[in-house]
């Protein structure tokens, strides 16, 4: 039987991210993707490079803010490998990095604001609050209905479309085996080696041995726990995404809203991508929710998207519509990733939930330095799946 | 917060007929002669589809279309045009076609008690869109649940006007309840000329028909170069000459009759040249299907045949365009030998002055919507692309998603007639209007009929069909593929030679942005499968088509605003 250093399951961002910086770290590397790379929320979502505490982090009261609040130093971490990702990996990502704007529109934004910037301050990433008039100077584009903004100076946006490529590029260059179109079937544990049997679009079927074994399997990672006899508290949900046809230069930051759901921002291309967390809609296969097939966008969520999107930034006011689209991610039950050895299960590890684009990268390498070196670069127990040991305390034998 | 800080306003009807061509038109009338409630959405003002382009009502153009290759599908369209009982909506895309949304369950069920309380079956207007939609913003004002409350009342007045004889003594209220809230209803996106609005449908009926199967070559995105049929729409709706001198180039024998309606419009035209050589193309009119059961469109052929040569046009078999050359417009383009393998042999060239050059190699479904709703899709290459999988009454992978016309083979509008039949047939049986046997009676003769004419079609569409590798042929890795995003052949090439995961027409598009832009991909999705498959040693139809999104069609974002 082939054995492997470590198999990832998962060929999406934090999945082919991981196949580059073990196989980098002299590991070797199989990479099993039940459909095509980069092809699920990876490739579908907006590509925002967030910092700053998004507004779904701070909605549900002061002491969940407070606990969520603790993602700060992986993203302070994150600021930096982003820095650097497009010479690391020699590719162009459309890395634009020239600041975010998280808008206020009225007095309770404002204080929002205030909360959000004490909270991020107490962690180590300062940001400021702009007046009106140093929002009008340096955002000239936004409507006058905004009165204030934090602005965090290291926000933007990279493309989504080109990062995982580029990653998984670099990890066959390194001799790491991507298998797409192949389904995991079982995960068996011998002590702490692992075998790992996969089926193809053929119906080949094939075992692997596996020192390790790296679940980045974002909205599905829950499954893939299943496979391991694990309970991962991941959920899938669909969030919808539009996509707005190609204009002129005109907004170089990250735009936020301070108490609604929005990111906007324009891609190198010239279109305008509009998102911020509104829902989607899964299909149904029986009486389950089905992430096998393609979610749908909801007609009043779009419509309430853009409208926001356009009440902020007039000049957007006239352009058309190109596509909306749904794409299924994977949130745990706090919001905070799954980072890490699964205690129950030696040998298993997790990367997934949370932000996983912007904090995909700096998952992968600081997990790779945990399965390779045995400890990563900085601590990640804050977000360890050992929180959840209390409910794989029932699953796992010795 | 809300989650939805608007509802969209929203109609409901029986049935959604999604283009008015012959075989919209066709169902309609069958549809309406059950009783069942028609409504027809269509791009265009009036109806007629692409082959019978309309002129503008305002428009009065003498002897319209008199060639008597329009003769069934006219009949057709007078049957119904003037109809009042059939829900017209002009000007107006469907942009989606989705599961109806749980969260306006009441809403849908409080317009359908309005239909049944006023025994009509025709919603009369487009939903007021100022009134139909709610301004909730603000913090908990008001959640899903409350929607349906809020909207007991008649939203937005869709609730359709009493029609004098629309009545048709059958129980509505037993066929609106059985779909409505049921798990077989549609939804459909529509923009139109009041704004955006739901269409709420127990079945829909597709037929959005085909449209031309570009050719990539150098110079085929100068102005000038046109697809031949929409220089014939010119033609046809208004004869109006959207030029001084055409070249006509393609596979296909509707170049005949453009170049004939060209000439008797007043134009001149350089030469019409096909790819097919002379031989070959005889051999399949001389099939004695064709020659027994069509022999007036032989003869119509013939007589054009006869008008170019005293008009002086050439005729030119066996050669293809290669390019077309020009400062800011086309000046003149060039045409190869194609020799008996389909290679095209670059030193027999010919260069024709010319202001026009109209590509005609056949037609490509217009497959978007049914893509989006999620259908079964399938590749018959000549037959128009990616065509709809159906069960024999033309009824989708998707329940209550009927299909008729060239979404299910491009087969001609004769052919679109019956199909149209057919899946009326098919909705009524679905509807519980008619019973297995009633169906299968009503269908038989559409059936009969679609027999002979799909027999016809598969030998046009053969004669009609280009060398396989022509579209690779004539691409340099120079030629833009993608219009829309400025993307080169040799681009994608590259992407695919760098990036071997790369297997689909999606995945190709998300790395290098192909197919992304205004039109979607309806301009370059065939040659971009072509490439792929041929850099991947596979068939195109393994490459798959583009991922279709709503809305299939850019609309502005006006559409979408809350209404103050």
């Amino acid at each position: 039987m082939t054995r492997f250093d470590v198999v990832v399951l998962g060929g999406g961002l934090v999945g082919c991210a991981a196949a580059y910086y073990l196989a980098r770290r002299g590991a070797s590397v199989r990479l099993i993707e039940q459909g095509d790379l980069n092809r699920e929320a990876s490739g579908r979502n907006a590509g925002s490079l967030h910092f700053q505490l998004e507004y779904r982090l701070i909605r549900y009261g002061d002491e969940r803010a407070a606990q969520f609040a603790q993602i700060i130093p992986l993203s302070r971490v994150a600021i930096e490998d982003w820095r650097g990702l497009e010479a690391e990996l020699q590719a162009d990502l459309e890395v634009g990095m020239h600041g975010g704007l998280i808008v206020a529109e009225s007095e309770s934004d404002v204080a929002l604001l205030e909360k959000r910037q004490a909270l991020q301050e107490k962690w180590g990433l300062g940001s400021s609050l702009l007046s009106a008039s140093e929002v009008r100077r340096i955002a000239p584009y936004l409507a006058d209905s905004v009165i204030a903004a934090g602005y965090f100076p290291h926000e933007g946006h990279a493309n989504p479309r080109l990062v995982t490529p580029a990653f998984a590029r670099r990890a066959a260059a390194l001799d790491a085996s991507i298998q797409t179109q192949t389904r995991v079937t079982a995960l068996l544990r011998d002590g702490a080696e692992w075998v790992v049997s996969t089926v193809d679009r053929a119906g080949c079927t094939q075992d692997v041995m596996a020192g390790a074994v790296l679940n980045a399997a974002g909205a599905w990672a829950g499954e893939i726990g299943a496979l391991a006899h694990l309970h991962l508290p991941i959920f899938a949900v669909p969030l919808s995404m539009n996509v707005i046809e190609r204009a002129a230069p005109l907004i170089p930051h990250l735009v936020q809203h301070a108490s609604q759901r929005l990111t906007l921002k324009q891609v190198a291309a010239g279109n305008v991508l509009v998102g911020g967390g509104w829902s989607g809609r899964f299909a149904r296969e029986g009486s389950a929710m089905s992430t096998q097939r393609r979610a749908e966008p909801v007609i009043e969520n779009v419509m309430a998207n853009l409208s926001l999107a356009a009440r902020l930034v007039p000049a957007i006011g006239g352009l058309h519509l190109l596509r909306s689209w749904a794409g299924i991610t994977g949130i745990t039950t706090d919001q905070m990733p799954l980072l890490g050895a699964v205690p129950e299960a030696p040998g298993f590890f997790v990367a997934a939930g949370g932000a996983a684009f912007t904090h995909g990268p700096t998952y992968a390498r600081l997990i790779s330095e945990l399965i390779v070196d045995g400890r990563p670069s900085m601590s990640i127990d804050l977000y360890s799946p050992a929180r959840f040991s209390h409910i794989n305390n029932f699953m796992a034998s010795v | 917060m809300v989650a939805n800080e608007q509802q969209a306003a929203v109609a409901t009807c029986e049935v959604a007929i999604i283009g008015a061509g012959p075989s919209g038109l066709a169902a309609a009338a069958l549809l309406r002669e059950h009783g069942a409630a028609v409504t027809i959405i269509d791009e265009q003002a009036r109806a007629g589809g692409q082959i019978l382009r309309q002129p503008p009502k305002s428009y009065s153009v003498a002897n319209w279309l008199p060639a008597k290759l329009y003769d069934g599908v006219k009949v057709a369209l007078r049957a119904v045009e003037e109809r009042q009982d059939i829900d017209w909506r002009f000007q107006s895309t469907v942009l989606g076609i989705m599961r109806p949304s749980p969260y306006r369950a009441l809403r849908a069920g409080a317009v359908r008690s309005n239909h049944i309380d006023n025994n009509t079956n025709v919603a009369g207007t487009e939903p007021d869109l100022a009134s139909g939609s709610q301004d909730t913003r603000g913090e908990g004002s008001a959640g899903y649940g409350s929607a349906g409350v809020r909207d007991s009342r008649n939203p937005g007045g869709i609730a359709g006007s009493e029609l004098a004889g629309v009545s048709d003594g059958r129980n509505l209220g037993s066929i609106a309840g059985s779909g409505l809230c049921g798990g077989g209803a549609h939804e459909l996106w529509i923009h139109g000329p009041n704004g955006l609005y739901l269409l709420r449908a127990n079945a829909v009926l597709l037929a959005p028909g085909c449209y031309e199967r570009p050719l990539a070559f150098p110079g085929w995105t100068l102005p000038g170069v046109m697809g031949t049929g929409a220089i014939q729409t010119f033609v046809k709706s208004q004869q109006f000459v959207p030029g001084n001198r055409f070249l006509l180039a393609g596979s296909h024998p509707l170049q005949l009759v453009v170049a004939d309606q060209l000439l008797s419009a007043g134009a001149q035209v350089a030469a019409v040249v096909f790819t097919q050589r002379k031989q070959q193309a005889w051999l399949l009119m001389r099939h004695p299907l064709v020659a027994l059961r069509h022999h007036r469109q032989l003869l119509e052929t013939s007589h054009i045949f006869r008008r170019l040569r005293r008009a002086g046009v050439p005729v030119i078999f066996g050669h293809t365009i290669v390019s077309a050359d020009g400062a800011a417009v086309v000046e003149r383009a060039t045409i190869a030998a194609i020799d008996a393998k389909g290679t095209i042999d670059r030193h027999k060239t010919k260069v024709f002055d010319c202001d026009r050059v109209g590509i005609c190699h056949g037609f490509l479904t217009s497959s978007e919507l049914a893509r989006q709703a999620g259908a079964e899709m399938h590749w018959k290459d000549h037959a128009g692309g990616w065509l709809a999988r159906h069960n024999e009454w033309l009824e989708s992978s998707v329940k209550n998603l009927f299909l008729a016309g060239e979404i299910t083979g491009v087969d001609g509008a004769d052919a679109a007639l019956e199909k149209g039949r057919i899946a009326a047939v098919g909705i009524l049986r679905s509807l519980g209007r008619v019973d297995d046997r009633q169906a299968h009676n009503l269908a038989a003769t559409a059936r009969n009929r679609l027999s002979h004419q799909q027999s016809f079609a598969a030998i046009l569409q053969e004669l009609a069909r280009p060398p396989a590798s022509l579209a690779l042929q004539t691409m340099s890795d120079d030629t833009i593929l993608c219009r829309c995003e400025s993307i080169k052949r040799g681009e994608l090439c590259q992407a695919l030679a760098d990036n071997k995961h790369i297997l689909s027409a999606d995945a190709a598009k998300l790395l290098t942005r192909v197919g992304m832009g205004l039109c979607q991909g309806r301009l370059c999705g065939d040659n971009v499968a072509r490439v792929i498959a041929e850099a991947r040693g596979v068939q195109p139809g393994k490459v798959g088509p583009f991922q279709a999104q709503a809305p299939v069609k850019p609309v502005p974002l006006a559409a979408f605003m809350r209404r103050p």
